[in-house]
């Protein structure tokens, strides 16, 4: 597959020049994927689907275009290269937009991703349903269920990009992911309680009967939910949650915003804007990530990169075009998976001395603005008193500022939620807003 | 669900914002949240106002509300005679399948509502 997306991708950037572009960049990819879903014991969806593009960009007389296509014939990717470099001489010159400095792509990292599993290109039909049936038991017909539907989906892909400038990568990668969700019925209300899990490999799968009794246990979790008090004190946000809020601070960290005047982290890029105990880096090569690379979208060789060191805000993510544009080197134009530095305990041990806080076990709803920090989310949990977590409360918001918030930050857990590629662990804060009844 | 909209009701907007010691006027969504099953739901207020002792007092942006879908629609105690229908053109769906629907209200007083915000 591979070897076919990279002749594809060659092919593309050699019909660019020959129709006068003065560099080119071509982009291919390839996936399968499969998904299986069983609703209360019946087999409900069956599907699979195969998919592939080529995305060109041209350079042309100091203009700069994007086009793609689903249509990978030779003569029809021919077509699209000579209609493209064409279209683009009628687009406005920008001296920002070059292609990438071939320096960036040196040094790039040797080490084996690890993130092709033959187990999952082997599964087969029963395999698949077995894995949705086996979660799909332990929750339909059981006391209070509503109606409970269990999935699994997997794939398998591969992408490459070549350069007119000397750059040529490829990657491959596997998928496994199964999760349920389940629905029940309450005295007044139908809370409802889901679990995902899953990653490149067969291995990383937790048992199904594990991830179905997760999802269980989340909707049980809701039973008797009451409207939270308006209070303010320690919140507590458990690792499948703490994500979210990580998200919203890390989102504004790109220089695309900070050129536009509207982020955050503009004026407080080199400050210490945040508490001391937080640390999160972006790791791209670590072995079995979710979203592990040797290289990003132009090229550049992938290393680690602190994003916030010690309260400090250290980097942010910033492509070729907003580094010419600010006068920045560039460091990488996305994220990939974001590592935060672990503390000593896990959820149950900070707990355990707590005394009195709000417990957050999800979020609904709600926003952050990327200019301000400003931000109000619809959260539920439970109050916690004593240490124990009490009775299911909800219908309550967390309001402020995240620059404020994350200065707040008293504790960070040692046990970062694997699903996921931002791996967030039990956050603790002090002082928070919360707003109900 | 196809075109969802409320009536006019008996009163007027003045009417309804001078009715109101302390709350607020939700004037631009820009996304919510609804849990199906739960029946809890919330929208996040990008600007709107504050009303103190029935007038308009200051402008205010950025907070989240929250509550229970039916037990909102219990909570509304006025409506004015301003019904209108949205002009986007907002999808239904489940599933990957969608349908156009439109929906329309007029100005209306919910009793009660939790709204995120800060103190001081």
């Amino acid at each position: 597959m591979v070897d076919t997306l990279l002749s594809l991708a060659g092919a593309a950037v050699e019909s660019a020049k020959a129709a006068g572009a003065a560099e080119a960049w071509a982009s291919t990819s390839r996936s399968r994927q499969v998904e299986f879903s069983v609703r209360d014991g019946v087999l409900e969806k069956v599907s699979e689907a195969t998919s592939q593009s080529l995305s060109l960009q041209v350079w042309v007389d100091g203009r700069y275009s994007s086009t793609s296509s689903t249509d990978l014939r030779p003569e029809e990717l021919a077509r699209l290269a000579r209609e493209a470099v064409e279209l683009t001489r009628a687009l406005q010159p920008d001296p920002h937009r070059q292609v990438p400095d071939p320096a960036l792509f040196a040094g790039r990292a040797t080490v084996d991703l690890d993130l092709v599993d033959p187990t999952v290109q082997a599964l087969t039909r029963e395999q698949r349903e077995a894995l949705c049936r086996e979660q799909n038991e332990a929750l339909a017909g059981q006391d209070k269920v509503i109606s409970a539907t269990s999935g699994s989906t997997d794939g398998h892909g591969a992408s490459a990009m070549v350069s007119s400038n000397g750059f040529q990568g490829s990657q491959e990668s596997t998928w496994l992911w199964i999760g349920s969700e389940v629905t029940l019925q309450d005295a007044v209300g139908r809370p409802e309680g889901w679990m995902w899990a899953g990653g490149p490999h067969r291995a990383m799968v937790p048992a199904p009967a594990q991830v179905a009794a997760e999802a269980m246990k989340r909707a049980r979790d809701r039973l008797g939910s009451q409207k939270g008090p308006t209070t303010r004190g320690l919140m507590v946000v458990e690792p499948s949650a703490a994500g979210r809020l990580l998200q919203s601070l890390l989102a504004a960290a790109n220089a695309g915003a900070v050129q536009q005047g509207r982020s955050f982290w503009g004026s407080r890029l080199g400050k210490k804007a945040v508490s001391g105990k937080l640390t999160v880096t972006d790791e791209p090569l670590l072995p079995r990530g979710l979203a592990s690379r040797l290289y990003d979208g132009e090229g550049i060789a992938a290393k680690a990169m602190p994003l916030i060191e010690g309260g400090v805000f250290k980097n942010l993510y910033v492509d070729t075009y907003y580094g010419r544009k600010l006068g920045m080197a560039p460091t990488t134009g996305g994220p990939s998976n974001r590592v935060v530095k672990p503390g000593k305990r896990a959820l149950a041990a900070i707990m355990s001395d707590l005394g009195e806080g709000v417990l957050v076990t999800s979020w609904l709803g709600g926003n952050a603005d990327s200019t301000t920090g400003d931000f109000s989310l619809g959260m539920r949990g439970h109050h916690v008193t004593k240490g124990r977590a009490g009775p299911p409360i909800g219908e309550m918001n967390v309001t402020g500022n995240l620059v404020d918030l994350f200065s707040r930050l008293v504790e960070v857990g040692n046990d970062p939620w694997p699903y996921s590629a931002l791996r967030a662990p039990t956050l603790v804060f002090e002082g928070v807003d919360f707003s109900g009844a | 669900m196809r075109s969802t909209y409320m009536l006019d009701g008996p009163h007027d907007k003045d009417e309804i914002i001078a009715s109101v010691d302390r709350g607020i006027i939700a004037e631009t969504f820009t996304n919510g949240q609804v849990q199906i099953g739960a029946g809890d739901f919330t929208f996040y207020i990008k600007n709107g106002w504050l009303i103190e002792g029935g007038k308009v007092t200051a402008p205010i942006k950025d907070c989240n509300i929250i509550g229970n879908g039916p037990d909102a629609l219990r909570k509304v105690t006025m409506a004015a005679a301003d019904s209108k229908l949205d002009t986007g053109g907002w999808t239904c769906g489940k599933d990957g399948q969608g349908v156009p629907v439109s929906q329309g209200l007029p100005t209306i007083l919910v009793s009660a509502m939790t709204v995120g915000g800060t103190r001081g």
